[in-house]
């Protein structure tokens, strides 16, 4: 009996210490709050008066300077000169009309305003990833907000990019406000109520940094992802709308315009397949005053070295900086050259068509052309030169050059089957 | 068999003077003696094994604690301040004694990892002792739950030696 109640003891011993390794194990971390600010505050000082801090990050992404950056920077500067592939490519299109490195996002309001692509046909679409203010009026006035006209709103958006397009003022977490990536995700399955941390910290930057076109004759800004984020995949979804943002007036081609795809260039790279999000090199976290905050100066992190890449990478930021600069050489080379073949596939296949070539053949060379333009267009348009995911932009490259030579060859196939 | 003195004594105190407290068994005596032992092993066991020079008495910790002891975490925590469960005595005892039956084994066994990583199980644990120091200068990060301070902090303090 009294052994019995003796193993009885040890066991209930056992089993509470056991009970007391296990339980009670806090992975949530501690989080200090210092306001609740208005549900639909907008502006960046309202949040600032509460988060100093942050706002001092965000007041930087005023600051203009392309230096170390080599092929971007957050300058003013005319893409064009640039590269002027870029002209004849975008020939007949606003992109041909004015074209810069973008600024920082405090700077999207003023500057969507002044740039010269914007007519008096221009449409309300063009201010919704340039201003805080864009979320509520599509709410507001539902898909009829698309087609107004741009300057019939200019009254009513008065924000530039601020705090409130990615966090929700009372609790400060991250959300998505804008109705195209909500959309989008709602037709990947995916909840944009329910997304981790981790994820957020990169789909808040996929509100507007991703490839998107008008759609319907609502022209409902629209993310083609619904076959999947890779050049290829987006690429079928055009093909498959049979859509096109303008006819091309040298090739007669109907071509796409690809945007600033650097959420959906990330995918699959050796960062991202690490786990890192946009926020993880874009807003470092940083010791200021005695505790740690995420950047809010939005820029490239070679300006922020140390922060960005040296927690993991322990080497000299000299050498890393050439390590960034090392695939972005490679990547623009091989850019221009594509892009060069590709502005050579219009003039042979406008030469082609002069001559009277055979009608099928000249299609099929626009098809080869216009697929070599849309590959190009993508490394060119997505703000890394390459680094983002340098595989997928030298496939993607590999692709344009292909297809340009392909698309040249067919042209003069078709001028020497004349009708 | 004679039971020893000092338990026959009790014993038989126990069962003479007929007092409130009758303790007749000499396994629940023996019991009460193993229990005291093993709180009192289990201390100086703790104790005899709480400094890094126990843990890199086998050669395979060198790169571990050499990657240390040359880090400036070296002036604050030894292996267990990172690597045990530093809630409470139990919890402590607890996760040392896992840790070493489990590398008794592999060492035992002679299979060991060429490159030594800690087990994803035990990262959890690792975190939660990140904190334990820098949870006030990180107060204002929001984490899911499963990232950890040394996704990115990798060569924290154990340098690019794996």
């Amino acid at each position: 009996m009294v052994k019995q109640k003796l193993v009885l003891v040890m066991v209930v011993m056992l089993a509470l210490g056991l009970l007391a390794a296990g339980c009670g194990f806090q992975s949530k971390q501690p989080i200090a709050f210092r306001a609740d600010i208005p549900a639909g505050t907008l502006a960046a000082e309202e949040f600032g008066k509460f988060y100093p801090k942050q706002y001092d990050g965000y007041k930087k992404t005023a600051e203009m300077a392309n230096k170390p950056s080599k092929y971007g920077g957050s300058e003013e500067y005319d893409k064009l000169t640039q590269w002027p592939f870029l002209k004849e490519m975008f020939a007949g299109f606003g992109f041909a009309i004015e074209y810069n490195e973008d600024r920082g996002h405090i700077y999207s309001l003023e500057d969507v305003k002044k740039i010269k692509r914007i007519n008096d046909n221009s449409i309300s679409s063009c201010w919704t990833c340039k201003s805080a203010d864009a979320p509520g009026l599509i709410k507001e006035m539902g898909d009829a907000y698309y087609k107004t006209n741009f300057h019939q709103l200019k009254d009513r958006v008065n924000h530039p990019i601020t705090c409130a397009n990615c966090h929700e003022p009372q609790t400060m977490n991250l959300v998505i406000t804008q109705p195209p990536l909500r959309d989008a995700l709602k037709r990947q399955g995916k909840d944009p109520d329910k997304l981790t941390r981790q994820e957020l910290r990169s789909y808040v930057c996929a509100q507007c940094h991703v490839e998107y076109y008008f759609a319907g004759d609502n022209k409902v800004v629209t993310f083609p992802w619904d076959k999947g984020l890779t050049p290829d995949d987006i690429l079928a979804y055009f093909d498959e709308k049979n859509f096109s943002d303008w006819i091309h007036p040298k090739s007669g081609n109907g071509q796409i315009k690809v945007q600033h795809p650097e959420f959906e260039h990330f995918q699959g790279s050796a960062h991202q397949a690490a786990g890192l999000a946009c926020a993880d090199c874009h807003m470092p976290y940083q010791v200021v005053g005695g505790e740690k905050i995420s950047s809010h100066w939005i820029t490239s992190p070679l300006k922020h070295i140390k922060e960005s890449c040296m927690t993991c990478h322990r080497q000299d930021p000299e050498w890393l900086k050439e390590r960034v600069f090392y695939t972005q050489d490679k990547t623009a080379r091989m850019m221009e050259r594509a892009g060069e073949v590709t502005v050579e596939a219009i003039n042979a296949i406008a030469e082609a068509a002069k001559a009277g070539a055979e009608p099928a053949l000249l299609e099929e060379a626009r098809k080869l052309q216009r697929h070599a333009q849309f590959y190009v267009d993508w490394v060119a348009a997505e703000n890394s030169m390459g680094f983002h995911n340098p595989q997928l932009s030298m496939d993607t490259l590999g692709k344009s050059l292909d297809l340009a030579h392909q698309a040249k060859q067919k042209a003069l196939e078709a001028g020497n089957n004349q009708k | 068999m004679k039971l020893p003195s000092i338990v026959r004594q009790v014993h038989l105190q126990a069962g003479n003077g007929g007092g409130r407290l009758r303790i007749r068994s000499p396994l629940l005596i023996g019991a009460v003696i193993a229990i005291t032992f093993l709180v009192g092993g289990v201390h100086s066991v703790n104790s005899a094994t709480k400094e890094a020079s126990f843990c890199v008495s086998c050669h395979v910790m060198e790169p571990a604690y050499g990657t240390w002891s040359h880090s400036a975490h070296r002036e604050v925590v030894d292996c267990g301040g990172c690597h045990s469960d530093q809630r409470n005595y139990l919890t402590k005892t607890y996760s040392k004694a896992m840790a070493g039956a489990k590398h008794m084994y592999v060492y035992a066994l002679g299979d060991i990892p060429p490159r030594i990583r800690i087990a994803k199980e035990n990262t959890a644990l690792v975190q939660q002792n990140c904190l334990r120091c820098h949870g006030e200068v990180a107060r204002n990060l929001q984490m899911d739950a499963d990232r950890r301070c040394t996704d990115c902090h990798r060569f924290t303090p154990h340098g690019n030696i794996r």
